[in-house]
């Protein structure tokens, strides 16, 4: 039965831009909760979903979306235009984030998730119906599957049609890395539903048969697709007529778990990774810099910290003491598997380490600019840490001094910044061979830029004398 | 080994099983079929029907229950 329309509830209502592909269901925000609607197609197989052992197991392990009905209702809230005959609640994601800001590590485990649950289902006789890796969210280093309208009713006989989409949204890019150790993250960007097979049989060469994987799901998968690409046949009703059966699907499905789970990319021993060891901090700076860090953590209670530029992540440890979440962000994706791979054994589930280059950041994507959205959309930190990094932005990547401080203002949280003069040696390493120009790049124009947007707090100059710490308020903050 | 079998009973599929005279359906038709190859020992009973009435078919048995067959479905 339609649910009736109350229109003053229905402007507050926020609809996901991201959530309209499957014309069962509908996600939707309403005072700071997350809604999906549900048809009466999708109600039954809700209905049906909750009567299994599997879907429960999934979510009480954390690694399925909390999700309940709410009573329509007492809740007040509309269907629109009647098309809808109930409400589901789900818990909400701290941060929103992609595939093309994940490394490797977390890619592959979004990959196992997803084969996991399709393995589960298929004893129950469910399936999931795509396998799209924008169905698996973060809650810091623990994947959660979100779209629980995934999962339908197998029908008997007919092929998994998620294959596919696996292949291209998981399996390739993983390959990518794994044996050509070309990062996927820029093809994910730019090719929102992932690499196809005739694009990554392009990629292997005749050595690269041999390798796990790749003579069926990559160079037969291309194969057959050019064959069948023109068939007048209705392939499913010929497998169907022929005795295909979810067995088929189940050894397959074990074989891609055994081939994910053998998958990995030797991480380079980057700058970076040396970086603690080889910077120049002596310990004693080292120990004011932490205790200044946690001085304005401390300060008072946040609700989301960014750490610009996170490297080792020992600053966002220091952040997640106070806060209720971390985005970490940084540009080398060697430091940023190494600090996921750390969490992921601690199971921590307040810091999320993202592949972020600021210079760069995540553009919004896909149908109108609007389904995956821009960084700055999914929501804005109260506390941005910005340690060791404006150095790179102002010299390496070109940016004007106040522009940079100015984006700092513009993301509306407080601040602790680092500054590091010309004469720090790392400084110095990066003017190597460049001409200096950066005129704009010295103390006193710093502070200047900084008072324009924020109110300095407190400023503590370093030992070495070539790196100076400010902690400032917004003078315009804002908060989602 | 297993990969020469496994790429010998492929192209034998491709051999037998395309036919033709076509239009444009679903392009994910061949990531399906590919799963009967992938199913492993399970596919391979799937594998035999699917061959069974081709081979027949390209003999000339049983030729006229496949047109009603494709008349139906096109």
């Amino acid at each position: 039965m339609p649910l009736t329309v109350n229109p003053e509830i229905l402007d507050r209502c926020l609809l996901e831009e991201g959530s309209f592909r499957d014309r069962n269901g509908r996600v939707f925000y309403f005072e700071n909760s997350v809604y999906r609607a549900l048809s009466q197609q999708a109600l039954a197989e809700w209905n049906a979903l909750q009567r299994t052992t599997f879907f429960p197991r999934f979510v009480a392990e954390g690694k399925l979306v909390r999700t309940e009905q709410v009573e329509a209702s007492s809740f007040a809230l509309s269907a629109m235009n009647n098309r809808w005959s109930a409400i589901l609640k789900h818990e909400s994601i701290p941060f929103i984030s992609y595939p093309y800001e994940w490394c490797f590590g977390m890619l592959k485990d979004a990959a196992l998730l997803q084969i996991e649950l399709l393995l589960s289902a298929l004893e129950e006789d469910f399936i999931l119906k795509d396998a799209s890796a924008f169905n698996v969210q973060w809650k810091g280093s623990m994947p959660v599957f979100i779209d629980i309208l995934s999962f339908e009713k197998h029908q008997s006989g007919e092929p998994w049609a998620g294959y596919r989409q696996f292949c291209q949204m998981f399996l390739y890019p993983l390959m990518l890395q794994a044996y050509k150790n070309v990062s996927f993250q820029s093809w994910l960007r730019g090719s929102i539903d992932g690499m196809s097979s005739p694009s990554c049989r392009q990629l292997m060469s005749l050595r690269d048969l041999l390798r796990p994987g790749v003579l069926t799901h990559v160079y037969l998968q291309s194969l057959f697709e050019s064959k069948f690409a023109k068939t007048h046949k209705d392939v499913k009703v010929n497998l169907r007529s022929a005795g295909f059966n979810k067995e088929l699907i189940k050894a397959n499905a074990r074989r891609l778990l055994k081939l994910v789970k053998g998958l990995s990319w030797a991480v380079p021993k980057s700058v970076w990774t040396d970086y603690s060891n080889n910077n120049s901090y002596n310990s004693e700076d080292q120990k004011l810099k932490m205790e200044f860090v946690h001085e304005a953590v401390q300060s008072q209670r946040w609700n989301l910290v960014w750490d610009l530029g996170c490297n080792t992540g020992v600053f966002s440890r220091i952040a997640a003491e106070n806060a209720e979440y971390v985005v970490s962000m940084d540009a080398d994706q060697a430091v940023v598997e190494r600090f996921y791979q750390e969490l992921k054994q601690e199971t921590r589930k307040t810091i999320l380490p993202l592949l972020m280059n600021l210079a760069d950041p995540s553009p919004g994507l896909g149908w109108r600019g609007m389904e995956r959205k821009s960084l700055l959309d999914r929501g804005r930190p109260e506390l941005t840490l910005c340690l060791a990094l404006i150095h790179h932005m102002v010299i390496s990547a070109n940016i004007p001094l106040r522009e940079f401080v100015s984006w700092l203002g513009s993301l509306g949280g407080s601040l602790v910044i680092e500054f590091i003069t010309k004469e720090d040696p790392m400084v110095k390493t990066l003017l190597l061979n460049k001409k200096d120009n950066y005129e704009d790049y010295e103390v006193g124009n710093f502070e200047k830029c900084l008072a324009e947007f924020f109110h300095i707090v407190r400023r503590l100059e370093l030992m070495s004398g070539t790196r100076i710490l400010y902690f400032a308020k917004n003078k315009y903050p804002s908060y989602r | 080994m297993r990969k020469t079998m496994i790429l010998g009973v492929s192209l034998s599929i491709l051999f037998i099983v395309i036919q033709p005279s076509y239009a444009y359906l679903d392009p994910g038709s061949g990531s399906m079929m590919l799963q009967v190859i992938l199913g492993g020992l399970a596919g391979l009973g799937v594998l035999l029907k699917i061959f069974w009435r081709r081979i027949i078919s390209f003999f000339g048995f049983g030729k006229k229950q496949e047109e009603k067959a494709e008349n139906k479905i096109s």
